[in-house]
């Protein structure tokens, strides 16, 4: 006999009957009354009316379209906005959790002045009029003496008008120092740079890809516009197009693209720069490249003789003498047949895309690999074609005249956002007066973030702008707090790789929850107050009327159109192949309120194969041999040589190569090789809960930082699973809960980015942050940097 | 009647978990503290399971999101002791959470670990009650709680589509993980209506369902990821 519970029997069986239920007092209705008015005393549901209204995410450079919805004033959720062409109304899990970053109980409320010291800072609340007024006097001064020049702004990588307005106002103030915190793109960029001659942000058609070969690109990750690289994944999938996109993934981990891709080719670290001119070897040696692309569009791929009648390797002959397939198998750990395979698969499903070398949003790739990854995609024809490398168009209306100082602008600081601390300490070319910190976080999210710390120190003004206190902001003198993405205006421009030209605008969603400002307004104000040349060329009231002004001059590039469906996108690019612009407004005015409307105008269509545009080199081709390399290392020889003796340059210092890796130590026997995963892509979001919950997917870790090591690996080293280890570099230790991982390789372990900070909300400051560890080796011969690997012992804690 | 189900295509899925965090937001779960989270304590209606295999560099990893699998013949409704969880005639199993008293009898009993207890108060700290949806309760201390399908939705659609006096049409209706989903990999809809999307999905060969040999019956319905299958031009082979 089976016994069945169902609710009627059990009340029988335990209490007696009917009689024992209305006895004892607690009916179920009861027991229900009783529970409701447990959660009414617990929490509070506030209530109200419904509505709807278009945002844009922040909290990467991906900048989602976003939809919320609001009950009374309050935002409760947030969700894709079907309109926007980056994320057609997906969203990433940080979109999601936007909604905590809104209602966060450690934010900043109002502006802050430390009354203390640097090294022991104390707090005061003021208000936003003595803090800008505190600026505005600094920067007067600095600019009466003549020393304009010496204010950087240090910024967050960001699509959007804000650093035209940025650029704008260091112009009109008189300082060509305008930084950006180092992306994941860096590598890749100056590979564009090296290649094709071109400073645009690179961009990719992979939607359009039949066959995808990364190189240790976080793909499913965080890299790109995240929720963008997914739409494309899911296209590649989508059976009823008929054909599969293959997604290869070389990668020493198993990351999460690894395990989503459909190869995963398991190499040595920092071999990637070989394995891919190994594929080369293949592709010219079986005669599988696109001759014809080679013979229209690049340069350098056979022996040639520059003017002087000198000789001058090629790429051809670098891969046949030293790339060969054994060659490379011995270097990369992979076998040579894999090799082989992987360049006849790639020539016979094109278009073909190259993507890499790896790199995180912290850690500056190795330029030389990214060259020898993008000679692939040359020899495979995909520069500017559909499916393949595209470079981004700009936005219209940018006027790059009002972003540059009149006259002849001083000499820039540095190049780059790594180099200014040395800069700042060296007082070379000059000391830097005032530093503006524009939600950056250099101290915390760099990789010489201590070397900021102490440069930081040594300027005399330093501001920075942020929603909450951070590593950076606790050496500065000011702290103004920012609005979130849902309390003030917001734009964004196209996302990293994407190639459409794009302006998302939209309007607060909800009043400012505390005494904050955004940014643009910020410096808008500032300019007014500076007076002079400042506010004469950025007079605008606030940040919506410098939005409106751009708006102009997206209006006069008579192109494009307003976001619409997928239908009206499909539309929309058939109309302007054709020739034709049937635009759905006729004034300004009419595409400024259709903006807000929809969230935001875009190019739809891109045009393919304009060499002009793509290839910007001395020779107006691709090049394998960088020119612009090999002119700079003849700058370099000739300061070395005082006189210009022709001093030979070495030929492989312009052509992608194979760099020779850091040598082990047996006192560090392991290489540590830093991890970015999705929920805090670029390092960022530790701060929000929901994020810290769903970190660490693969191995059930949330809220804390953990070291990925292979079973092996751990054996060897006596380290059990869920053990606190030190994990100690040349430059230091950090502590971490060791995880045993099948995916790590034997004798490298990981560490995950954007734990560890030391200010801030407490839920940002859990775990270790693996920064401070890692050691930045480059090149002996070019000084450009690595990205090999850290040598490391793990022990026990 | 529509009988709702959900297609999963694991091909599509990108292991994000935009799913998990939209459920959350949506239903009101809180976060728990990070100690109870080491514990195992996270309450996540759906979560991506990573299900790992292999050695290096042979491989394999099939992450899995798992909300619950709303089983025609579901374990966990037999062991409740208070009838505080049922299967509707839609093929809903809910959960009336002021009825549970808490007994868990029903954890153990589901073969996807799908139900999660409140072990505490929930916490929502600062301003975090501020983005509490008005439409679902908050769950108090002792119950337990399971995904729902977000059925405050489809109380809401049936509304709007009376007052616009037609019927329920498809897509009115998505739960929030579907609704997210960056890469389109989520499907919802009636079953039992054989043009729906979701019935065709499940029809087709790449077709499959958890725990199938427990004869629980799940109306969450998975598409095999396949393979990549040479460049022929064929496609996916499924």
């Amino acid at each position: 006999m089976t016994f069945e519970f169902d609710r009627r029997s059990f009340l029988k069986f335990a209490l007696g009957g009917a009689a024992g239920t209305a006895a004892s007092g607690v009916s179920l209705k009861g027991l229900s009354d009783l529970n409701a008015a447990l959660a009414n005393e617990q929490v509070r549901v506030p209530t109200g009316p419904e509505s709807w209204a278009t945002s844009v995410c922040t909290l990467c450079p991906g900048g989602c379209g976003l939809r919320v919805r609001l009950i009374g004033q309050r935002a409760v959720k947030i969700q894709g906005n079907p309109l926007h062409p980056v994320n057609r109304g997906g969203l990433c899990p940080k979109g999601v959790a936007g909604l905590q970053e809104l209602y966060h109980p450690d934010r900043l409320h109002k502006p802050m002045r430390n009354a203390g010291s640097r090294d022991n800072p104390r707090w005061k609340e003021i208000s936003w009029e003595e803090a800008l007024g505190t600026i505005t006097g600094r920067l007067r001064g600095l600019r009466d003496g003549g020393e304009a020049r010496s204010l950087v702004v240090l910024d967050r990588p960001r699509s959007g008008l804000l650093p035209r307005l940025q650029r704008q106002f260091l112009a009109a103030y008189g300082s060509p120092n305008y930084l950006v915190m180092p992306t994941g793109m860096d590598a890749v960029q100056a590979a564009l740079r090296f290649q094709q001659g071109i400073t645009e942000p690179v961009a990719y058609d992979l939607a359009n890809s039949r066959y995808v070969l990364s190189f240790g690109v976080n793909l499913l990750e965080g890299w790109g516009a995240p929720v963008a690289v997914m739409r494309a994944f899911a296209r590649w999938r989508d059976v009823a197009s008929g054909r599969r996109t293959k997604l290869v993934q070389v990668e020493p981990r198993f990351s999460i693209t690894a395990a989503r891709a459909d190869e995963w080719v398991a190499l040595r670290p920092g071999t990637d720069a070989a394995l891919a001119l190994g594929i080369a070897y293949a592709l010219i040696s079986e005669g599988l490249y696109d001759a014809d692309f080679v013979r229209e569009h690049t340069f350098g791929f056979e022996d040639w003789r520059d003017a002087e009648g000198e000789f001058h390797l090629g790429f051809k002959s670098l891969v046949n003498s030293e790339y060969r397939l054994n060659d490379v198998s011995a270097i990369t750990g992979v076998p040579a047949d894999t090799i082989l395979r992987l360049a006849r698969e790639a020539a016979q499903n094109r278009p073909a895309v190259a993507l890499g070398d790896r790199q995180t949003s912290s850690l500056p790739g190795n330029p030389y690999a990214a060259m020898a990854v993008h000679s692939l995609n040359a020899l495979l024809g995909s520069i500017d074609l559909p499916g393949g490398v595209l470079v981004q168009q700009a936005l219209p209306g940018s006027n790059s005249d009002s972003e540059r100082s009149p006259g002849s602008p001083p000499p820039a600081l540095v190049l780059s956002a790594g180099e200014l601390p040395q800069a700042i300490l060296s007082r070379r070319p000059y000391g830097v007066q005032a530093l503006l910190l524009n939600q950056a976080d250099p101290v915390f999210s760099m990789v010489n973030g201590d070397e900021f710390r102490r440069a930081l120190r040594e300027v005399p003004f330093v501001v920075s702008l942020t929603a909450f206190l951070d590593d950076s902001s606790q050496l500065a003198d000011l702290v103004l707090p920012t609005a979130t993405a849902l309390e003030s205006w917001q734009d964004t421009g196209p996302p990293p790789a994407v190639a459409n030209a794009l302006l998302a605008i939209s309007p607060p969603v909800v009043r400012a929850r505390k005494d904050v400002r955004h940014p643009g307004d910020a410096l808008l104000a500032l300019a007014r107050s500076l007076g002079d040349k400042v506010a004469a060329a950025l007079p605008f009231a606030n940040y919506e009327a410098y939005l409106r002004r751009q708006v102009d001059g997206v209006f006069a590039a008579q192109a494009g159109a307003v976001f619409g469906s997928n239908l009206e996108e499909t539309w929309d690019r058939l109309m302007e192949r054709s020739g034709w612009w049937a635009p759905s407004y006729s004034t300004s005015e009419q595409l400024w309120e259709q903006v807000k409307q929809q969230g935001g105008w875009w190019e739809p269509a891109y045009s393919y194969g304009e060499w002009a545009r793509v290839f910007r080199t001395s020779s107006g081709r691709f090049e394998f041999y960088s020119q612009a390399l090999a002119q700079a290392a003849r700058q370099q020889a000739r300061a070395a040589h005082t006189g210009g003796s022709a001093a030979r340059i070495d030929d492989r210092a312009c052509l992608p190569h194979q760099t020779v890796l850091p040598e082990t130590s047996s006192n560090f026997p392991l290489l540590l090789l830093v991890v970015e995963q999705l929920p805090l892509s670029g390092g960022q979001g530790a701060h929000l809960p929901y994020l810290q919950q769903i970190a660490g997917e693969h191995l059930f870790a949330s809220w804390d930082s953990w070291l990925e090591i292979h079973p092996e690996t751990a054996h060897q080293f006596g380290i059990e699973d869920g053990a606190m280890v030190w994990v100690e570099s040349r430059r230091g230790r950090v502590q971490a809960r060791a995880r045993i991982y099948e995916g790590a390789r034997p004798g490298v372990v990981h560490l995950p980015l954007g734990y560890g900070r030391a200010t801030g909300s407490p839920w940002a400051c859990r775990g270790a942050n693996p920064l401070q560890i890692v050691e930045q080796q480059s090149d002996p011969v070019t000084g450009m940097p690595l990205n090999s690997g850290t040598h490391v012992k793990v022990y026990r804690a | 009647m529509p009988r709702w189900g959900m297609v999963i295509d694991l091909a599509k899925c990108t292991a994000c978990q935009a799913c998990v965090v939209a459920c959350q937001t949506e239903n009101n779960v809180p976060c728990v503290p990070p100690e109870q989270a080491a514990r195992g304590r996270i309450i996540s209606w759906i979560s991506v399971l990573p299900q790992l295999e292999g050695e290096y560099p042979r491989l394999t990893m099939r992450p899995t999101p798992l909300p619950c699998v709303h089983c025609d013949n579901p374990p966990c409704i037999r062991v409740c002791p208070v009838g505080a969880t049922g299967i509707n005639p839609e093929g809903v199993v809910r959960q009336i959470f002021a009825r549970c008293i808490g007994c868990r009898y029903c954890t153990n009993a589901c073969p996807y670990t799908r139900r999660m207890f409140n072990w505490y108060r929930p916490e929502f700290p600062g301003e975090f009650t501020e983005a509490l949806n008005p439409d679902v309760s908050v769950r108090p201390k002792g119950v337990v709680e399971k995904c729902t399908l977000c059925h405050h939705r489809l109380q809401k659609a049936r509304d709007q589509a009376r007052a616009q006096n037609r019927e329920l049409a498809e897509g009115d209706y998505i739960p929030a993980c579907v609704e997210i989903c960056p890469a389109g990999a989520m499907y919802f809809g009636d079953l039992d209506d054989p043009n729906s999307t979701v019935a065709t999905l499940a029809r087709g060969r790449r077709a499959f369902r958890l725990l199938e040999e427990l004869g629980t019956k799940p109306k969450v319905i998975y598409l095999a990821q396949g393979e990549w299958s040479g460049g022929d031009g064929q496609g996916a082979r499924t």
